[in-house]
């Protein structure tokens, strides 16, 4: 059973949602918010296996949730519900914790299916955030990003590669000779190190700044 | 005067003068030896032909010196005139009245007739004639008067009724707290005495006080333009030298010693040495001499030593000729005068300049002949009416001359400026022209990066208005079961609105992850309208001018190449893929979208709605179309796009 949570402020949205989970028989709602405050003191609780997270929440930041749900330690899933995916602010909840994300003109079906997907290990990613990703962590092209402190593997290296080639998921399972799967958990991966990384700099920004220590 | 009669140089010039004078006295007495003969009871004199009658000028007389003003009946001594008494000739000082009288007799028969005049130069101080006994000219309203009067032509007329036919006696009573002294005396008809008088008057006394005046007055002038321009040093030497000259010149052609005697002597003695100093140091600025400010400093320093043992603070040994005073004021003159005749002298050859040349000359030609005449008559300070001394002069000429080179070397400064101002303007409109278009680029920089952040302010809109909207509407339709037309003219326009988004994302023209990126986003489409895809691209450069707007025209016709195979090819299968290729020898990539499907005859979609606009995106993408089919053997959408555009290959062949 995966305990599902929503944080959303579009209340169709939501209800379409909301209304796919319940109707799931693998999937439990337990919690349906649609503002960041109460978004927030739901994330204090705990108790749901994914999250769902809308950005643009009407008192703040859907990032800020994410932040604050990752920085709980929990093994949650974090899905960021957009609605175009574009690269920044995936990036951005990726930094921050997320591992996937909805788009909301999304099939609902589909929907589930990456709910489902996520917590099988897997996260999708788009040919131009892979791109992007490559050039930001790819160690001789690191003077535009940092170079991760945990660096990709061999194989996730290659994954990235393909999947900014325009590949899909199953294109590149074919040429690497792995499963479909496999390939969504490595991207699941690299956006752990992502995140872990981002964290990593903000704390030697805080360090660098006098705040801790 | 303080400063010594100067016996030395007395001896020179006097000899001089006595030489000269020895061969007058022979000449004219041969020519007169009857007023020789006569001579027991007349002066000796000289007598100079007139139209209008004979003039005799004394040159023998009868003395008294005295202290006080009231002379003494006794105590004539004979002696040649004119006649001097320099200050502390006689050990006397300068402070107390001194008298000196002299006695003449000449025949009323040795002159020419008519009304006789008495025509005297040089007689010093205060002084009264008197003709038989008759006082008949005093040149003093009260004995107090400080009459200076050692340069100055007096006239003075004879009235008949004072006259003898015979021997007549002529005395002259000069009285002063300086010098006293008796000048050059002429007796003669009075009309031939005024062609004499009004030429002496005019070369002694008129001409010095114009020129000296103008002297002035220019170096006030170059005083108050120095004010406002401190920077130019020149100036304000010259002005210096110009009024100090003035000071020097006064006792010319002053009839009075306007300020307490003491001081009117150091002024007129010091201001010679300042002044030639004053018009050193202008000269020595004017053309720039290396270590100027040394040498004036020099000088100067010089100058207040002087100033200091004429008012008796220094007492450096004394000379047995002169005054100390006199003695280094006129060795410092010479030296500064030789000084700077050196330096013009070298000056006129190495420097052609006119105003150089000018100056040189002035400053080689007038520096030595006012010195010489400075040094020579203040020592000497005979004063015998004899002389004219074109000293006074030299002062205004040299104030002249240099007025003259500044004024032209201030006139070429202007020209220069003129000139430099045209050189200003041109690289001023230059470099105005540079900014000009450095600000057009700025502006078109600041246009293109407002431009773009507008358009993602106007994307962001999107996203959050009409996007928003678009799905809840999209929602709502599907929720409510509507026909299935309008959710898919939903669609499009969700579609439409994510290729714009997607346009918009930075890859740096990486056209490869731009197509992975819409293929990924149709990934659904092509899974619900079952046919599978083939991704077949090659490493492919990047495009450089594939900016947003272009993004969006490969997205669109994409797009449509894509949504084509999908509702209408009946395909099962499509490849998608790019490849380098060149057309007409330029490179570029090849990108295609082809489907096994049904194909068309190319005459019935040749016009098509949807192919004319993909063709007319390739245009504007500088690219080309590509269209084949044939009825059951598929179709093939491709598109060739440069690598460098026509219009930049154009500016850089290289390329």
């Amino acid at each position: 059973m995966i305990r599902v949570a929503v944080v959303e402020d579009d209340p169709v949205m939501s209800d379409i949602l909301c209304n796919a989970i319940d109707a799931c028989e693998d999937m439990s709602l337990t919690a349906r918010r649609d503002n960041m405050h109460d978004g927030s003191r739901m994330i204090e609780t705990g108790g749901y296996d994914v999250l769902l997270c809308d950005l643009g929440l009407p008192d703040g930041s859907g990032i800020d949730l994410i932040r604050q749900e990752a920085a709980t330690g929990r093994d949650t899933d974090i899905l960021v519900v957009t609605m175009f995916a574009n690269q920044k602010n995936i990036l951005d909840a990726v930094r921050a914790g997320a591992r996937g994300y909805l788009l909301k003109d999304e099939r609902i079906e589909d929907c589930i299916e990456a709910i489902r997907n996520i917590r099988r290990g897997g996260s999708p990613i788009s040919p131009i955030i892979a791109r992007q990703l490559l050039k930001q962590i790819t160690p001789e092209q690191a003077n535009d990003g940092v170079p991760l402190a945990t660096p990709l593997t061999e194989r996730e290296y290659e994954v990235l590669n393909l999947l900014a080639r325009g590949l899909s998921n199953s294109d590149c399972a074919e040429v690497l000779s792995i499963s479909s799967n496999t390939v969504g958990t490595h991207i699941k991966n690299i956006y752990r190190k992502l995140e872990v990384n981002s964290r990593a700099e903000a704390l030697f920004e805080a360090s660098s700044k006098g705040l801790l220590s | 005067m303080k400063h010594h009669p100067k016996d030395y140089f007395l001896s020179v010039n006097a000899g001089l003068a006595v030489v000269l004078r020895v061969f007058l006295l022979t000449l004219f007495g041969l020519l007169c030896h009857v007023n020789f003969a006569s001579a027991q009871s007349v002066s000796q004199a000289d007598v100079i032909s007139s139209a209008s009658g004979n003039v005799i000028e004394i040159v023998e007389g009868d003395y008294i010196y005295f202290q006080g003003i009231e002379p003494p009946d006794r105590g004539w001594e004979a002696a040649s005139h004119p006649n001097i008494d320099h200050t502390n000739k006689t050990g006397q000082h300068r402070g107390e009245y001194r008298s000196m009288v002299g006695r003449f007799y000449f025949d009323r028969a040795a002159v020419g007739d008519g009304l006789l005049g008495i025509h005297t130069i040089g007689t010093r101080g205060n002084f009264t004639v008197s003709v038989n006994g008759v006082e008949i000219f005093r040149n003093f309203a009260d004995v107090t008067d400080k009459k200076n009067s050692w340069y100055r032509p007096f006239l003075v007329p004879v009235p008949d009724s004072a006259l003898k036919t015979d021997v007549n006696e002529v005395i002259v009573h000069s009285f002063s707290r300086k010098s006293v002294g008796i000048g050059r005396l002429l007796i003669g008809p009075n009309s031939s005495l005024q062609n004499i008088y009004q030429s002496r008057y005019f070369w002694h006394i008129t001409a010095p006080t114009a020129a000296s005046l103008a002297m002035l007055v220019i170096g006030l002038l170059f005083l108050v333009f120095w004010i406002a321009q401190r920077h130019e040093i020149e100036l304000l030497w010259l002005s210096i030298a110009s009024i100090l000259w003035f000071a020097r010149n006064h006792q010319y052609f002053s009839g009075e010693i306007p300020i307490n005697t003491g001081t009117y002597v150091a002024i007129t003695f010091l201001s010679s040495y300042f002044a030639t100093v004053a018009a050193t140091a202008f000269y020595f600025y004017f053309i720039q001499l290396r270590h100027r400010k040394l040498i004036v400093s020099t000088m100067l320093f010089f100058g207040c030593l002087i100033t200091l043992i004429h008012f008796g603070i220094i007492r450096p040994p004394s000379n047995p000729y002169m005054s100390a005073s006199s003695f280094y004021l006129y060795a410092g003159t010479l030296i500064v005068v030789i000084t700077v005749s050196t330096v013009a002298l070298r000056d006129l050859f190495r420097n052609r300049e006119l105003q150089r040349r000018l100056i040189g000359l002035g400053v080689v030609m007038c520096m030595p002949l006012v010195t010489i005449h400075d040094v020579t008559m203040l020592f000497r300070h005979l004063g015998d009416g004899h002389a004219t001394y074109l000293g006074v002069f030299g002062g205004p000429t040299f104030a002249m001359v240099f007025t003259i080179a500044f004024g032209i070397r201030v006139l070429k400064a202007f020209t220069d400026l003129g000139k430099s101002n045209q050189v200003l303007e041109t690289s001023m409109s230059k470099v105005r022209a540079e900014l000009l278009e450095s600000e057009a680029n700025r502006q078109e920089l600041v246009v293109s990066q407002t431009l773009t952040s507008e358009r993602a302010r106007l994307m962001q809109e999107m996203h959050d208005g009409i996007g928003s909207n678009l799905i809840t509407a999209l929602a709502v339709a599907q929720q409510q079961k509507h026909p299935r037309t309008s959710i898919d003219v939903l669609r499009r326009a969700l579609g439409d609105l994510k290729l714009t988004v997607d346009s918009l994302e930075p890859v740096e023209g990486d056209l490869v992850a731009l197509l992975g990126n819409l293929r990924h986003r149709m990934a659904r489409d092509m899974a619900d309208a079952g046919v599978s895809c083939k991704w077949e691209v090659e490493e492919c450069q990047s495009l450089p001018w594939l900016d947003a707007a272009n993004a969006l025209h490969v997205l669109r016709i994409h797009n449509e190449a894509i949504g084509n195979v999908l509702s209408h090819s009946n395909a099962d299968e499509m490849r998608i893929g790019c490849v380098e290729h060149e057309l007409d020898g330029v490179r570029g990539i090849l990108t295609y979208v082809k489907d096994n499907g049904d194909g068309f005859a190319l005459d019935d979609v040749t016009n098509g709605k949807g192919l004319l606009n993909m063709k007319a995106r390739a245009h504007s993408l500088h690219g080309a179309l590509f269209f084949e089919s044939e009825p059951g053997m598929g179709t093939s959408i491709s598109l060739w796009l440069p690598y460098v555009r026509e219009e930049i290959r154009k500016i850089d062949p290289q390329l």
